[in-house]
C-alpha cells in the first residue's frame, strides 16, 4: 500500500465514523465511485470492530476458502496479554462480516448470497466468545466473491440497520 | 529516578496481571531490565510525564518482544520446559503472535507513525485512552479512532489473504 493510498483510506475512514449510520453508505458510494477496491477496503476496516471494541471480524482464505473469522484483538487493552481467541464463524464460505449494533450478532454473506447471522456471546468474564451456528436470514442479490466487482443486477454491499441487515 | 522506577513498575504490573499464558518474566525483572535499558538510552531526557509514558512503552515493547522472540526460538530448538504440554503450546503461540504483531506494527509505522504509536502506547505500554491522548498531545476522540483503525488494519495485515 502506498502512502497516498493509505492517507486517502484513513481520511475517508475518519469521515465515515463521524457520520450517522444512515448516511454512511451514500457517502461511501460518492467518495469511492469507480473504485470498488477502495470501497471494499474501507468497508472492511469500518465494519471490523465489534461495538464493544474487543473483537475484530474479518474474512480470510487461510483455510483455503474465504470464511468469516472473529479474532480477539488486540489482546485486552490494559492488561496487554494476548488471549487466545480466534473463531471461524462461517462454514461453506463467508464474506463481508458486519456486527449488529448491540454486538450480539455477526452478519455475513454466505454461499448463494444468503445473508447469514451468528449469535455471539461473550462468556463469563468476557475473555472468550461462544459463537453459535450460522443461521440463514434471507437471500440477497449481493455479488458473492469479495474481490470481484458485482455483476449486473447485483449489489456490492449491504448495511446493518438498527433492526436488521438490509441490502443497499 | 525513583519516580521513573515506580512508574515503570506500575506499568509492568499492569501488564503482567493479564498475562495468562506462562510468560515467565516477573514484573520486577521486567522493570529492572526496562530500567537498565532506559538508563542506557543516554539521549533520553525526562521532560515530562507524557514523554516518559511514550518512552517506557517503547521499552516495554522491546523487552517483551525480545522475550517472545527468545522463547519462540527456544521452542524451535526444543529447549523450553513447561509444566504441561498445553501450557507450553499456549506460551509459544503467545510468543509467536507477539513477534508477528510487532512486525506488523513496524509496517504500520512506515505508513502511519501516529496510529502505530497509539498501538504501542495502548498495547505495549498498557496506557488508557486518556493517557495515550496526553502522551501524543491529541484528543481522546482521535485516539479512539486511531486505535480502532489500527486494530482493524493490523488484523487484516496478520491474516492477509494469500491470493490478494
Amino acid at each position: 500500500m502506498t502512502d497516498d493510498r493509505w492517507k486517502r483510506i484513513s481520511a475517508i475512514y475518519n469521515d465515515v465514523l463521524a457520520k450517522l449510520e444512515a448516511e454512511r453508505s451514500a457517502y461511501l458510494r460518492l467518495v469511492c465511485a469507480g473504485d470498488d477496491l477502495l470501497r471494499r477496503e474501507i468497508d472492511a476496516l469500518v465494519n471490523a470492530d465489534s461495538p464493544d471494541g474487543r473483537w475484530i471480524a474479518y474474512q480470510s482464505n487461510s483455510s483455503g476458502r474465504i470464511e468469516v473469522h472473529i479474532q480477539a484483538f488486540p489482546p485486552a487493552t490494559r492488561s496487554g496479554a494476548l488471549p487466545k481467541g480466534h473463531w471461524t464463524v462461517s462454514s461453506g464460505g463467508g464474506t463481508q462480516p458486519k456486527w449488529s449494533l448491540d454486538g450480539r450478532e455477526l452478519f455475513y454473506v454466505g454461499a448463494d448470497s444468503m445473508i447469514m447471522a451468528v449469535a455471539v456471546h461473550a462468556t463469563a468474564g468476557g475473555d472468550t466468545l461462544d459463537p453459535g451456528p450460522p443461521v440463514p436470514l434471507f437471500k440477497s442479490r449481493l455479488a458473492r466473491g469479495a474481490n470481484v466487482p458485482p455483476a449486473a443486477g447485483t449489489r456490492a454491499q449491504y448495511a446493518v440497520s438498527r433492526l436488521s441487515p438490509a441490502v443497499l | 529516578m525513583p519516580l521513573v522506577y515506580s512508574e515503570l513498575h506500575r506499568l509492568a504490573r499492569r501488564y503482567m496481571r493479564g498475562e495468562r499464558h506462562g510468560l515467565t518474566l516477573q514484573p520486577t525483572a521486567l522493570v529492572n531490565e526496562a530500567f537498565l535499558r532506559l538508563v542506557d538510552l543516554r539521549r533520553v531526557r525526562w521532560q515530562d510525564r507524557a514523554h516518559f509514558l511514550a518512552m517506557s512503552s517503547r521499552v516495554m515493547r522491546r523487552v517483551l518482544v525480545d522475550v517472545a522472540r527468545t522463547r519462540a526460538s527456544a521452542k524451535r530448538a526444543g529447549g523450553v520446559q513447561r509444566v504441561t504440554f498445553d501450557e507450553e503450546l499456549a506460551a509459544v503461540k503467545w510468543s509467536e503472535d507477539l513477534v508477528a504483531l510487532n512486525d506488523a506494527l513496524n509496517r504500520l509505522a512506515e505508513l502511519d507513525a501516529r496510529r502505530s504509536q497509539v498501538v504501542e502506547l495502548r498495547f505495549f505500554g498498557g496506557l488508557d485512552v486518556e493517557e495515550t491522548a496526553e502522551a501524543l498531545q491529541v484528543s481522546t476522540r482521535t485516539v479512539k479512532r486511531d486505535w480502532r483503525l489500527a486494530r482493524a488494519w493490523l488484523v487484516r495485515e496478520l491474516t492477509k489473504d494469500s491470493r490478494r
